[in-house]
């Protein structure tokens, strides 16, 4: 049963999300005065630096920290709810590997593409890298599916995508030894996740996929709270288990791959926000969480991204440095805890 | 109410494991159901509840095949209590209990004040009210199965299964799931099949006898001869 609290505890999350959303057009190398960012966002700025630093810089960063919070939270509750184990998340199923192989190829092999084959004109622009993470978690991704369902044994699948991701791991560290400087680089910068370079065309790509994300979490409520019980339970009490399996790995394809693809693999937000959430409404209702997610997840990542941008000065820290920095020792915590209730 | 007519189980199509199983219940009826592990008592469970599908023979409930009828429909007349634990972090008794309700809930799986009421009553039925708001990972077995079985009282079927509910309790435990079994089946009108090893207390408080014994089906409602059955081997 939902609690007035629990309505103001959500109301209050959003809230703080659009302060952290405002904090990060304002707060930065450059401090830009808010009544400069409203008149920007409402088009009677025409200082043209201002408008390239808000609208083209900072805005698109800001919402994308906002829907990878949102998307990768929602997508972690999901993967615990269906593999039933605490600490399952949004990459459990292969994204966050495939996409460092995609990447890693893209950005380490590219030398051996020539400069005027179709591959080179495919890969040499804005959208090169979200491709290449796009296509690399879709190959893992359908790897693991592919057994994941054949094995039910969760603990057995866990351990085939820890192997999977060694040896994904070991691929990388190969392209790595024969790989530039300058590739390298490129490629450790992509390992620690960032919205900044994220443009507005690919704000409205992650939108569209995410309102379709979000749509599928809806629908899936009903199913997966009956899937708390237990799949068995679940069929018992009219769940059609096997579609709602298709439709979470639908659901988090959507959400993980599309936030992965842009942004690359944020660490630590997808694994501990659901935990965060069912902890502070001391509640497993799939619904509640759900909608707490969406906004926590949304707050506790626009925070971090804030905090790497170390607004003042002109440094920036890798966003995955903060999550994990924030995330680890809560993990850590969590499992200490866990430990002692069994 | 529940029909087996000419009911053929197995998961091979020569290898059966019981052959012709005809029985028809009534409400009220306290079943037990024994047999040696890997006679088919689940297998028998599971193909009742249209979990799997008989070799041959049907299934009726309340004159229809419950192969013939929606996922839905049946989650309202056949209500299961299995040996799986449930884990979920943060669950509480009440909502543990709600769940039983999800047949009947729309698509954003909200309680009305009619589900409440039958939750009410469930958890006054089974004297959970001292531990409504406890996390049932904090329960004990005994507490835990019977926040299981008040989720199937929630689905308000008129049938409940349950696959070995007794197994890992003690004495005290065991008596009393079986008293409370018996007493849903004669207050309720409610047909109550379960499988168990647990004689002694099946014989005295159930007051019909299913056995599957050499791939043969005996039905009786004496415990005399049930028990003289299940010692014939």
């Amino acid at each position: 049963m939902h609690k007035p609290r629990h309505y103001i505890t959500l109301l209050a999350f959003g809230f703080a999300a659009i302060i952290v959303l405002l904090l990060q057009l304002v707060l930065g190398s450059v401090h830009v005065p808010m009544a400069t960012v409203w008149d920007t966002l409402s088009g009677a700025n025409t200082d043209p630096v201002f408008n390239e630093i808000i609208l083209n810089g900072r805005l698109p960063s800001a919402i994308a920290s906002l829907l990878a919070g949102a998307a990768l939270s929602i997508s972690g509750l999901h993967m615990q709810i269906l593999f039933r184990n605490p600490i399952a998340g949004p990459y459990v199923l292969g994204i966050s590997a495939g996409a460092n192989l995609g990447v890693a190829c893209l950005l380490m092999l590219s030398g051996f593409i020539s400069a005027n084959s179709i591959l080179y004109t495919l890969f040499a622009n804005e959208w090169s890298i979200s491709i290449a993470a796009a296509l690399g978690a879709a190959v893992v991704f359908s790897l693991i599916i592919s057994t994941a369902f054949r094995i039910r044994n969760v603990v057995s699948l866990l351990i085939i995508g820890l192997m999977l991701g060694s040896a994904i791991g070991a691929l990388v560290e190969l392209m790595e030894a024969f790989a530039s400087k300058d590739e390298l680089r490129a490629y450790v910068l992509w390992t620690f996740a960032s919205f900044r370079q994220v443009t507005m065309s690919q704000v409205y790509v992650m939108g569209f996929i995410f309102a379709i994300g979000l749509a599928l979490s809806l629908y899936l409520i009903k199913p997966l709270q009956a899937m708390l019980a237990g799949e068995q339970y679940a069929i018992t009490m009219g769940i059609n288990v096997a579609r709602t399996r298709r439709m979470v790995v639908i659901c988090t394809a959507l959400l993980a791959g599309s936030i992965t693809a842009f942004c690359g693999p944020v660490a630590f937000v997808g694994l501990a926000v659901p935990h965060i959430c069912r902890m502070i409404f001391r509640t497993s209702d799939t619904k509640l969480l759900t909608i707490a997610c969406l906004t926590l997840g949304a707050l506790i990542c626009a925070t971090c991204s804030l905090i790497a941008t170390l607004p003042g000065s002109e440094r920036a820290l890798p966003l995955n440095v903060i999550t994990s920095l924030l995330g680890a020792p809560y993990v850590v915590w969590l499992i200490y805890s866990r430990s002692k209730t069994m | 109410m529940l029909q087996l007519q000419q009911l053929t189980l197995g998961f091979e199509p020569t290898r059966h494991l019981i052959q012709d199983v005809q029985a028809t219940t009534t409400a009220g009826d306290c079943i037990a159901l024994f047999g040696l592990n890997g006679t088919g008592k689940s297998t028998l469970l599971r193909t009742i509840a249209a979990l799997q599908l008989p070799q041959s023979g049907h299934v009726l409930l309340n004159g229809t095949d419950v192969n013939a009828i929606g996922a839905k429909q049946r989650a309202s007349q056949i209500a299961m209590v299995l040996t799986d634990r449930i884990e979920a972090d943060y669950l509480n008794v009440r909502d543990a209990i709600a769940l039983g309700r999800i047949p009947f809930l729309d698509w954003t799986a909200s309680l009305k004040q009619e589900d409440n009421r039958i939750i009410s009553e469930v958890i006054a039925k089974l004297s959970l009210q001292p531990f409504e708001q406890r996390f049932i990972q904090s329960l004990s077995d005994g507490e835990r199965q019977r926040v299981m079985i008040g989720r199937a009282l929630a689905q308000e079927a008129g049938l409940i299964l349950m696959d070995e509910p007794t197994a890992f309790l003690d004495y005290r435990n065991k008596e009393a799931i079986f008293r409370l079994m018996k007493q849903i089946a004669e207050d309720m009108r409610k047909v109550v099949l379960i499988s168990t090893h647990d004689l002694e207390y099946a014989l005295q408080h159930c007051n019909r006898f299913w056995i599957i014994q050499q791939q043969q089906f005996f039905d009786t409602r004496d415990p005399a001869e049930a028990r003289k059955i299940l010692m014939a081997v």
